[in-house]
C-alpha cells in the first residue's frame, strides 16, 4: 500500500489509505450477532453523555438505560435518550435487561459503584483511572475477578488512528530498540474546571480534592499517555520519581508536575506538565529509539523519522503522517469489549492495564515524599497463559 | 552543476532551498539528457540520503557519453572501511551520496570513442552500487574467462592493496606485520605472501577473523593487539602495513618497524595522529610511505609505481592463474533491496561482515523512450 503525505479528499480513499490500521475483526467480519451487549450508562456529566452516545454508536452494544443522581441531569438524560432514565443505582443493577454498566462518575466513587456492579453480576466498563490509588484499584480488580465479571477501563486513546499507527510502526521496528519517551502536556484548567469540569454540566468540586480525585494532572489526564505509551512500546515502567505541586490553581491536587521514569528494557522517560498554561495548548508525546523517532502531536499528527524504510516511506527523512479518518475511539473501545464478551473471547483493555496505570502513578506521587525514585509494584494476579 | 546548486541553496532560506533542490532533482536527469544528448534509463541504485542511513531506490539514470561504457551490473562489493567512514560522514558531509566503487558486469552499450570493449564483454572495474552504471574506459578491465564474476567484483580493492604492496617493495623472506584484518587487511595478507613476505603476522583487536586470516594462502600467525603489545616489538618487522584507517595506529605501526624498516599507510587515515620519532618511538631509518590509491599514476609506471591499469590487469591475472584465493572472503551475497540492513550491520561493526557482494542480477535496466535520446 502506498502511503503518501498528501491529503486524500475522498472519505472512502481516506479509509482505504488507513485500512492497514483497522484490519481487525470489526472490519473483516462486520456482521454482528443479533445479541448485543446491553449497557447502562451511569453518570450524566460531559463524559457520561459522550460515553452514552458512544454506546449507541457501537454496533455490538446497545444503550438500555441511563442513570444519575442529580434530578436536573436525569431529566436531561430522559430527554436525550429514549431509554429508561433511572436515579437509583441499585434499582438499575437489579434490572435483568442490563448486562453491563459504563461508569462515568467521579474517581472516588469508582470503588464502591464498581463493587456493587460486580456483586450484581454486571460487567464493568469504567472511566479512567481505575481508582484513586492502588489499594482501591486492587479492591475493584479483586471484586470483579471473584464475581466472574469482566472489567475494562476507558483507555480508548489506544484506538486513535495516530496511536494505532505509532504502535504498528514500533512493531515493525522502524525505531529500533526503544530508548526513551517523553510526554509534554501544557494546557489551561482554570477555576471553572476545578469547580465542575470544563462545561460545569454536572456540578461537583471533587476534582479539587486529593482524596476524591486521587491527584491532579497526572492521574486525571496524563494517565492516558502513560497507557498508550505502554500499549505502543510494550514496555513497563519499573521505577518513577516526580516533583509536583499546586502553584496557581484553586485546588489541592497538583497543577504542575515533572516526572522521570525508567522502563524494564532500561529505556528512560520524562513528563513535564502544567495546567496553568495560558498560551496555546501543547500536547506532544515523543518516542525515540536507536533507529528513529516518533512525535505524536495533539492534532493527531505523527512525525516519523527513521533510518529504516517502512513500506513506501523512504528512510532518512521526516514524514508527516496525518489525514486520518475521524474515529469515535470511545465507541470502538465499547464495541471491541462487547464483541469479546459476546464471543467469549479475551477483551483488550483489561483490569491489568488499569491496575498497572494506577501503580505507576502511585509510585510517582509517593516518590516525592521519599525524595527518591520508587519501584513500581507488579500486578499481583497471575495472567492466563 | 553540483557546485552551482550548493551556492544556490546557501543563498536562500531553507524552505526555498528545499523547493529548489526538489525541482532540480526532478529536472536534473531530463536536462542532462537534453544538453548532453544522452539516453535515459530506468535503473536501481543505493543511496545514502543522510549520514548513517542507506536506502535502495529505483531511479532514472543517464545513459553513457561517447567515452563511457554502459555496464549491466552483476555484482558490486562493499568496501567496508571506506564506506563505513563515508556513511558516518567522516569523509565529509556529501549527502545524498551514491556509494560504491568496485564491481563487475556486462557491457550493454558503448560510446563511439570506446575502442577496447565491445557489447557483451564481461568487465570489472570502478563501478558504483547501481545498475546500469556508466563507466569510463580507463576504469574498466575485461574479465578473463576462468575468473568468476564474484571474484572479479573485488577488482578495485585488489588494486588498492596491490599498489600498497608495490610501494612496500617487499623482498622474499621479509617479515610483514599487517595491522587490521578487515577486507583490505585480508587481501594484504594474501598479496604479501605472493610478494614473498615471510612470516606474515596478522593483527586485529579480536580473534573473530583469525580463521579466515591464517591459512596456506594468507598469514602465518595471528595476534590480537593486546598480545602484540605484550610481546613488544623485539627486533621489529621489515614491513608494517597499516590497513585500519585509524590515524592513531600509524605511530604505533612505526614503533613495530625494524631499524631501516618500512611502514605502509594503506588505510585512509580519518583524523589526526601524532608520530613520536627517536627514543621510545620509531627506530632509526624507518621509512613511512603513504599508499593511498589516489597517488597511483594513470599513464606511466616505474619500478615502484604501477599504473591503475597495470595493477588491475595483474589482479585479474593472479585470479586467472589461481594464485589468489578470494572465495572464502565472500561473507554474504545480498539483494541490494536489503541495503538498509546491510549498512546497519556495517555501522555496528558486525564482525560477520567481511566481503559483502550486492547481487544486481534481478535488476535489469530498461531503456526509456526518450525524446532526448542521443
Amino acid at each position: 500500500m502506498a502511503l503518501k503525505t498528501i491529503p486524500s479528499f475522498s472519505i472512502k480513499k481516506k479509509w482505504q489509505k488507513w485500512r492497514i490500521l483497522y484490519d481487525d475483526e470489526a472490519i473483516d467480519n462486520p456482521v454482528v450477532s443479533k445479541k448485543r451487549l446491553r449497557i447502562a450508562a451511569v453518570g450524566g456529566g460531559d463524559i457520561g453523555i459522550r460515553n452514552a452516545n458512544s454506546i449507541r454508536a457501537a454496533r455490538a452494544a446497545e444503550l438500555v438505560a441511563v442513570c444519575d443522581i442529580d434530578p436536573e441531569v436525569i431529566r436531561d438524560l430522559a430527554k436525550r435518550y429514549d431509554v429508561p432514565a433511572i436515579a437509583d443505582y441499585e434499582r438499575l443493577l437489579a434490572r435483568s435487561d442490563v448486562d453491563a454498566v459504563l461508569l462515568s462518575i467521579p474517581h472516588y466513587l469508582h470503588t464502591q459503584m464498581a463493587l456493587q456492579a460486580a456483586l450484581a453480576k454486571k460487567h464493568v466498563l469504567l472511566e479512567k483511572p481505575l481508582a484513586t490509588n492502588s489499594q482501591e484499584a486492587t479492591k475493584i480488580v479483586e471484586a470483579c475477578r471473584t464475581a466472574g465479571v469482566r472489567l475494562t477501563i476507558n483507555f480508548s486513546f489506544r484506538y486513535r488512528p495516530a496511536i494505532e499507527l505509532a504502535r504498528l510502526l514500533i512493531k515493525d521496528d522502524t525505531l529500533g530498540k526503544i530508548s526513551g519517551t517523553q510526554i509534554n502536556l501544557f494546557q489551561l484548567k482554570g477555576a471553572k474546571y476545578w469547580a465542575g469540569g470544563f462545561t460545569g454540566r454536572a456540578s461537583g468540586d471533587w476534582r479539587k480534592s486529593k482524596e476524591k480525585a486521587g491527584g491532579g494532572v497526572l492521574i486525571i489526564t496524563i494517565c492516558h499517555a502513560l497507557d498508550y505509551l505502554r500499549y505502543c512500546t510494550g514496555l513497563e515502567v519499573t521505577r518513577a520519581f516526580s516533583e509536583y505541586g499546586t502553584y496557581a490553581s484553586p485546588t489541592e491536587v497538583e497543577d504542575a508536575i515533572a516526572m522521570s521514569y525508567q522502563y524494564d528494557n532500561g529505556a528512560i522517560g520524562s513528563i513535564a506538565s502544567s495546567t496553568f498554561w495560558h498560551a496555546d495548548k501543547r500536547d506532544e508525546v515523543i518516542i525515540w529509539g536507536t533507529h528513529g523517532s516518533l512525535r505524536i502531536e495533539e492534532n493527531n499528527v505523527l512525525r516519523l523519522w527513521s533510518s529504516r524504510r517502512w513500506r513506501t516511506l523512504v528512510p532518512g527523512k521526516e514524514h508527516l503522517l496525518g489525514d486520518f479518518p475521524q474515529v469515535d475511539y470511545t465507541s470502538k473501545w465499547i464495541d471491541r469489549f462487547a464483541r469479546a464478551v459476546e464471543n467469549g473471547l479475551p477483551h483488550e483493555i483489561t483490569d491489568k492495564d488499569g491496575w498497572i496505570n494506577n501503580a505507576v502513578i502511585e509510585a510517582a506521587y509517593r516518590s516525592r515524599d521519599h525524595g527518591r525514585a520508587l519501584s513500581v509494584d507488579s500486578f499481583p494476579w497471575q495472567e492466563p497463559g | 552543476m553540483k557546485e552551482t546548486l550548493k551556492r544556490y541553496k546557501s543563498r536562500f532560506p531553507p524552505f526555498l532551498g528545499r523547493l529548489g533542490a526538489g525541482i532540480w532533482k526532478s529536472l536534473e536527469t531530463p536536462l542532462g539528457a537534453l544538453l548532453e544528448h544522452r539516453a535515459i534509463l530506468k535503473g536501481h541504485r543505493i543511496v545514502w540520503p543522510v549520514a548513517e542511513v542507506a536506502d535502495f531506490e529505483s531511479a532514472l539514470l543517464l545513459g553513457p557519453t561517447s567515452s563511457d561504457a554502459l555496464v549491466q551490473v552483476d555484482f558490486t562489493l562493499i568496501s567496508p572501511g571506506t564506506e563505513r567512514a563515508q556513511l558516518q560522514g567522516l569523509a565529509g558531509n556529501n549527502f545524498p551520496y551514491h556509494p560504491g566503487y568496485s564491481g563487475c558486469g556486462e557491457v550493454i552499450s558503448i560510446g563511439k570513442n570506446i575502442t577496447r570493449f565491445r557489447k557483451r564483454d564481461r568487465v570489472a572495474g570502478r563501478i558504483p552500487h547501481k545498475s546500469p552504471a556508466t563507466v569510463q574506459e580507463q576504469y574498466l578491465f575485461r574479465i578473463p574467462d576462468n575468473v568468476s564474476l564474484e571474484q572479479a567484483a573485488f577488482i578495485e580493492l585488489g588494486i588498492i592493496v596491490l599498489q600498497g604492496i608495490h610501494k612496500a617493495q617487499i623482498q622474499p623472506g621479509e617479515s610483514a606485520l599487517v595491522l587490521g584484518q578487515g577486507l583490505i587487511g585480508q587481501l594484504t595478507n594474501r598479496l604479501s605472501r605472493l610478494a614473498g613476505a615471510a612470516p606474515i603476522i596478522a593483527v586485529a583487536r579480536s580473534r573473530a577473523k583469525e580463521k579466515i586470516a591464517v591459512n596456506a594462502w594468507g598469514a602465518d600467525k595471528f595476534l590480537t593487539t593486546d598480545e602484540l603489545n605484550e610481546a613488544g616489538p623485539s627486533d621489529g618487522y621489515d614491513v608494517v602495513i597499516e590497513t585500519t584507517g585509524d590515524a592513531n595506529i600509524l605511530p604505533i605501526a612505526a614503533g613495530f618497524a625494524r631499524k631501516g624498516g618500512r611502514v605502509i599507510g594503506l588505510g585512509t587515515p580519518r583524523g589526526r595522529g601524532r608520530i613520536s620519532l627517536g627514543q621510545n618511538g620509531a627506530r632509526p631509518g624507518v621509512r613511512i610511505t603513504g599508499a593511498h590509491i589516489s597517488g597511483i599514476p594513470q599513464y606511466e609506471r616505474s619500478a615502484g609505481l604501477w599504473t591503475y591499469q597495470s595493477e588491475g590487469h595483474l589482479f585479474l591475472d593472479l585470479l586467472a592463474r589461481h594464485k589468489l584465493m578470494l572465495d572464502d572472503l565472500i561473507s554474504q551475497k545480498v539483494d541490494p533491496a536489503a541495503a538498509n540492513g546491510v549498512y546497519e550491520s556495517l555501522l555496528s561493526n558486525d564482525p560477520g561482515i567481511i566481503g559483502v557482494l550486492f547481487d544486481w542480477r534481478a535488476y535489469r535496466p530498461q531503456r526509456m523512450k526518450s525524446p532526448f535520446k542521443g
